[in-house]
């Protein structure tokens, strides 16, 4: 009998506790029941015993009540989403604003660097924030009751137009201020100095790689605006466009364009710029998934 | 998920709706737990008590059964017997499994 004890003690562990004491005594006087009906052998006990099943599936098929209940599941889950979502954008643009305004070298392996080493941090603040939320959750879930809206079909949102990044109106537009953009940086003089301190710094190589990238800038956007927007276009190549653009603005936020000794403008001003480069960068990335084919 | 699993997963839902009505049926007597297992079992319907026991007590919190205790005998029992709410159930969902039935029938067969 010592093992029918050990099995319901442990039962009673997965039963609602209100209810744990007349479980118990019902699952028992029923078990005794059986055990009754036959040669009452320890092997017999232990039969039933198993047949019964593990506790904590005895135990679930006594739980009425889900953690969460249906209705603020939905919630629970945008919850979720969003504060891990601004918990990861949140700190990692701290992170990546103290580095833009410190000493350190702010290039691509520095911010991979300090990026890899927040993922602990991370982590860590993201498990709190689930863990809380599920708590409130639970607590809110169980005080107030939550009945569903009544369901109308004039709440059916519309279904979402597909998004194109690039219409052939956009690649027009995009020929033309990419062109006037290709002549200013090529006729400007950007030997701009004070007191004889330069504004800029040495401008050849980035004025290079900035040509040779706008001009392929222009030749794929005409080449858009001949074949139309995204109609039977080649995914891949409106991929592959995008990717270049963040790679550049990537180098841009990491080349070295004002002068380090200036002080014409105040000089948080190179920082921002360099800040403002690399989260259009970022953006460039995200919006990748964007491209999709045209809808028939 | 096997064959096997996806197959024992569908026969539960069948038989799910099933178990309600032929527990209720029996109930129109008066049993403890373990009687019902065999007095089901006697009539061919085998069920688990880990099913039955928890299902036992949902039609008792529905209001569906009376529940006493019997604590006369040596071991303490519990009994349930159909409820007056349960009775008019009963009645209107054997109405209803008679409906599906047929309709059911005359797709599978027809």
């Amino acid at each position: 009998m010592n093992l029918l004890n050990r099995y319901l003690e442990e039962v009673k562990k997965h039963l609602p506790k209100n209810e744990r004491k007349e479980i118990i005594l019902e699952l028992k006087s029923s078990i005794l029941d059986e055990f009754d009906s036959t040669d009452q052998s320890e092997q017999e006990l232990e039969r039933i015993i198993l047949s019964m099943g593990s506790p904590s599936e005895i135990g679930s098929r006594y739980q009425t009540r889900p953690i969460l209940s249906k209705q603020i599941e939905p919630l629970y889950f945008l919850l979720l989403k969003i504060v891990s979502g601004a918990i990861t954008l949140g700190l990692s643009v701290a992170k990546i604003t103290e580095l833009a305004f410190s000493n350190e070298e702010f290039s691509a392996i520095t911010v991979i660097r300090e990026l890899a080493l927040m993922l602990p941090d991370l982590l860590m603040a993201i498990i709190t924030a689930v863990g809380m939320i599920t708590i409130i959750m639970f607590i809110v879930d169980r005080k107030f009751d939550f009945k569903e809206d009544e369901f109308k079909l004039s709440d059916l949102p519309q279904v979402p137009k597909p998004v194109y990044w690039v219409s052939r109106g956009g690649a027009i537009a995009s020929i033309i201020f990419t062109t006037i953009f290709l002549v200013v940086i090529n006729v400007v003089d950007f030997d701009i100095s004070y007191n004889n301190v330069k504004l800029f710094a040495d401008l050849t190589n980035i004025i290079m790689i900035t040509n040779i990238f706008l001009i392929i800038e222009i030749i794929a956007s005409i080449f858009i605006a001949i074949n139309g927007s995204m109609s039977g276009g080649n995914i891949l190549f409106y991929k592959v466009r995008q990717v270049l653009g963040a790679g550049f603005m990537w180098y841009i936020s990491i080349s070295h364009i004002f002068n380090p000794e200036q002080d014409i403008i105040p000089s948080f001003v190179p920082y921002i710029f360099r800040l403002l480069f690399f989260v259009l960068a970022i953006f460039t990335i995200l919006n990748l998934r964007k491209i999709r084919k045209e809808a028939n | 998920m096997t064959k096997d699993d996806i197959l024992s997963n569908h026969r539960l839902e069948l038989r799910k709706g099933t178990l309600v009505l032929a527990v209720l049926s029996e109930l129109k007597t008066k049993h403890y737990g373990y009687s019902l297992v065999e007095k089901l079992n006697e009539k061919g319907l085998t069920i688990d008590q880990n099913t039955l026991y928890p299902l036992l007590r949902r039609l008792d919190k529905h209001g569906l059964l009376d529940s006493i205790w019997d604590v006369e005998e040596p071991r303490p029992r519990k009994y349930y017997v159909l409820s007056d709410l349960g009775k008019e159930l009963y009645d209107d969902l054997v109405a209803e499994w008679k409906r599906n039935t047929k309709v059911i029938k005359g797709i599978v067969e027809g």
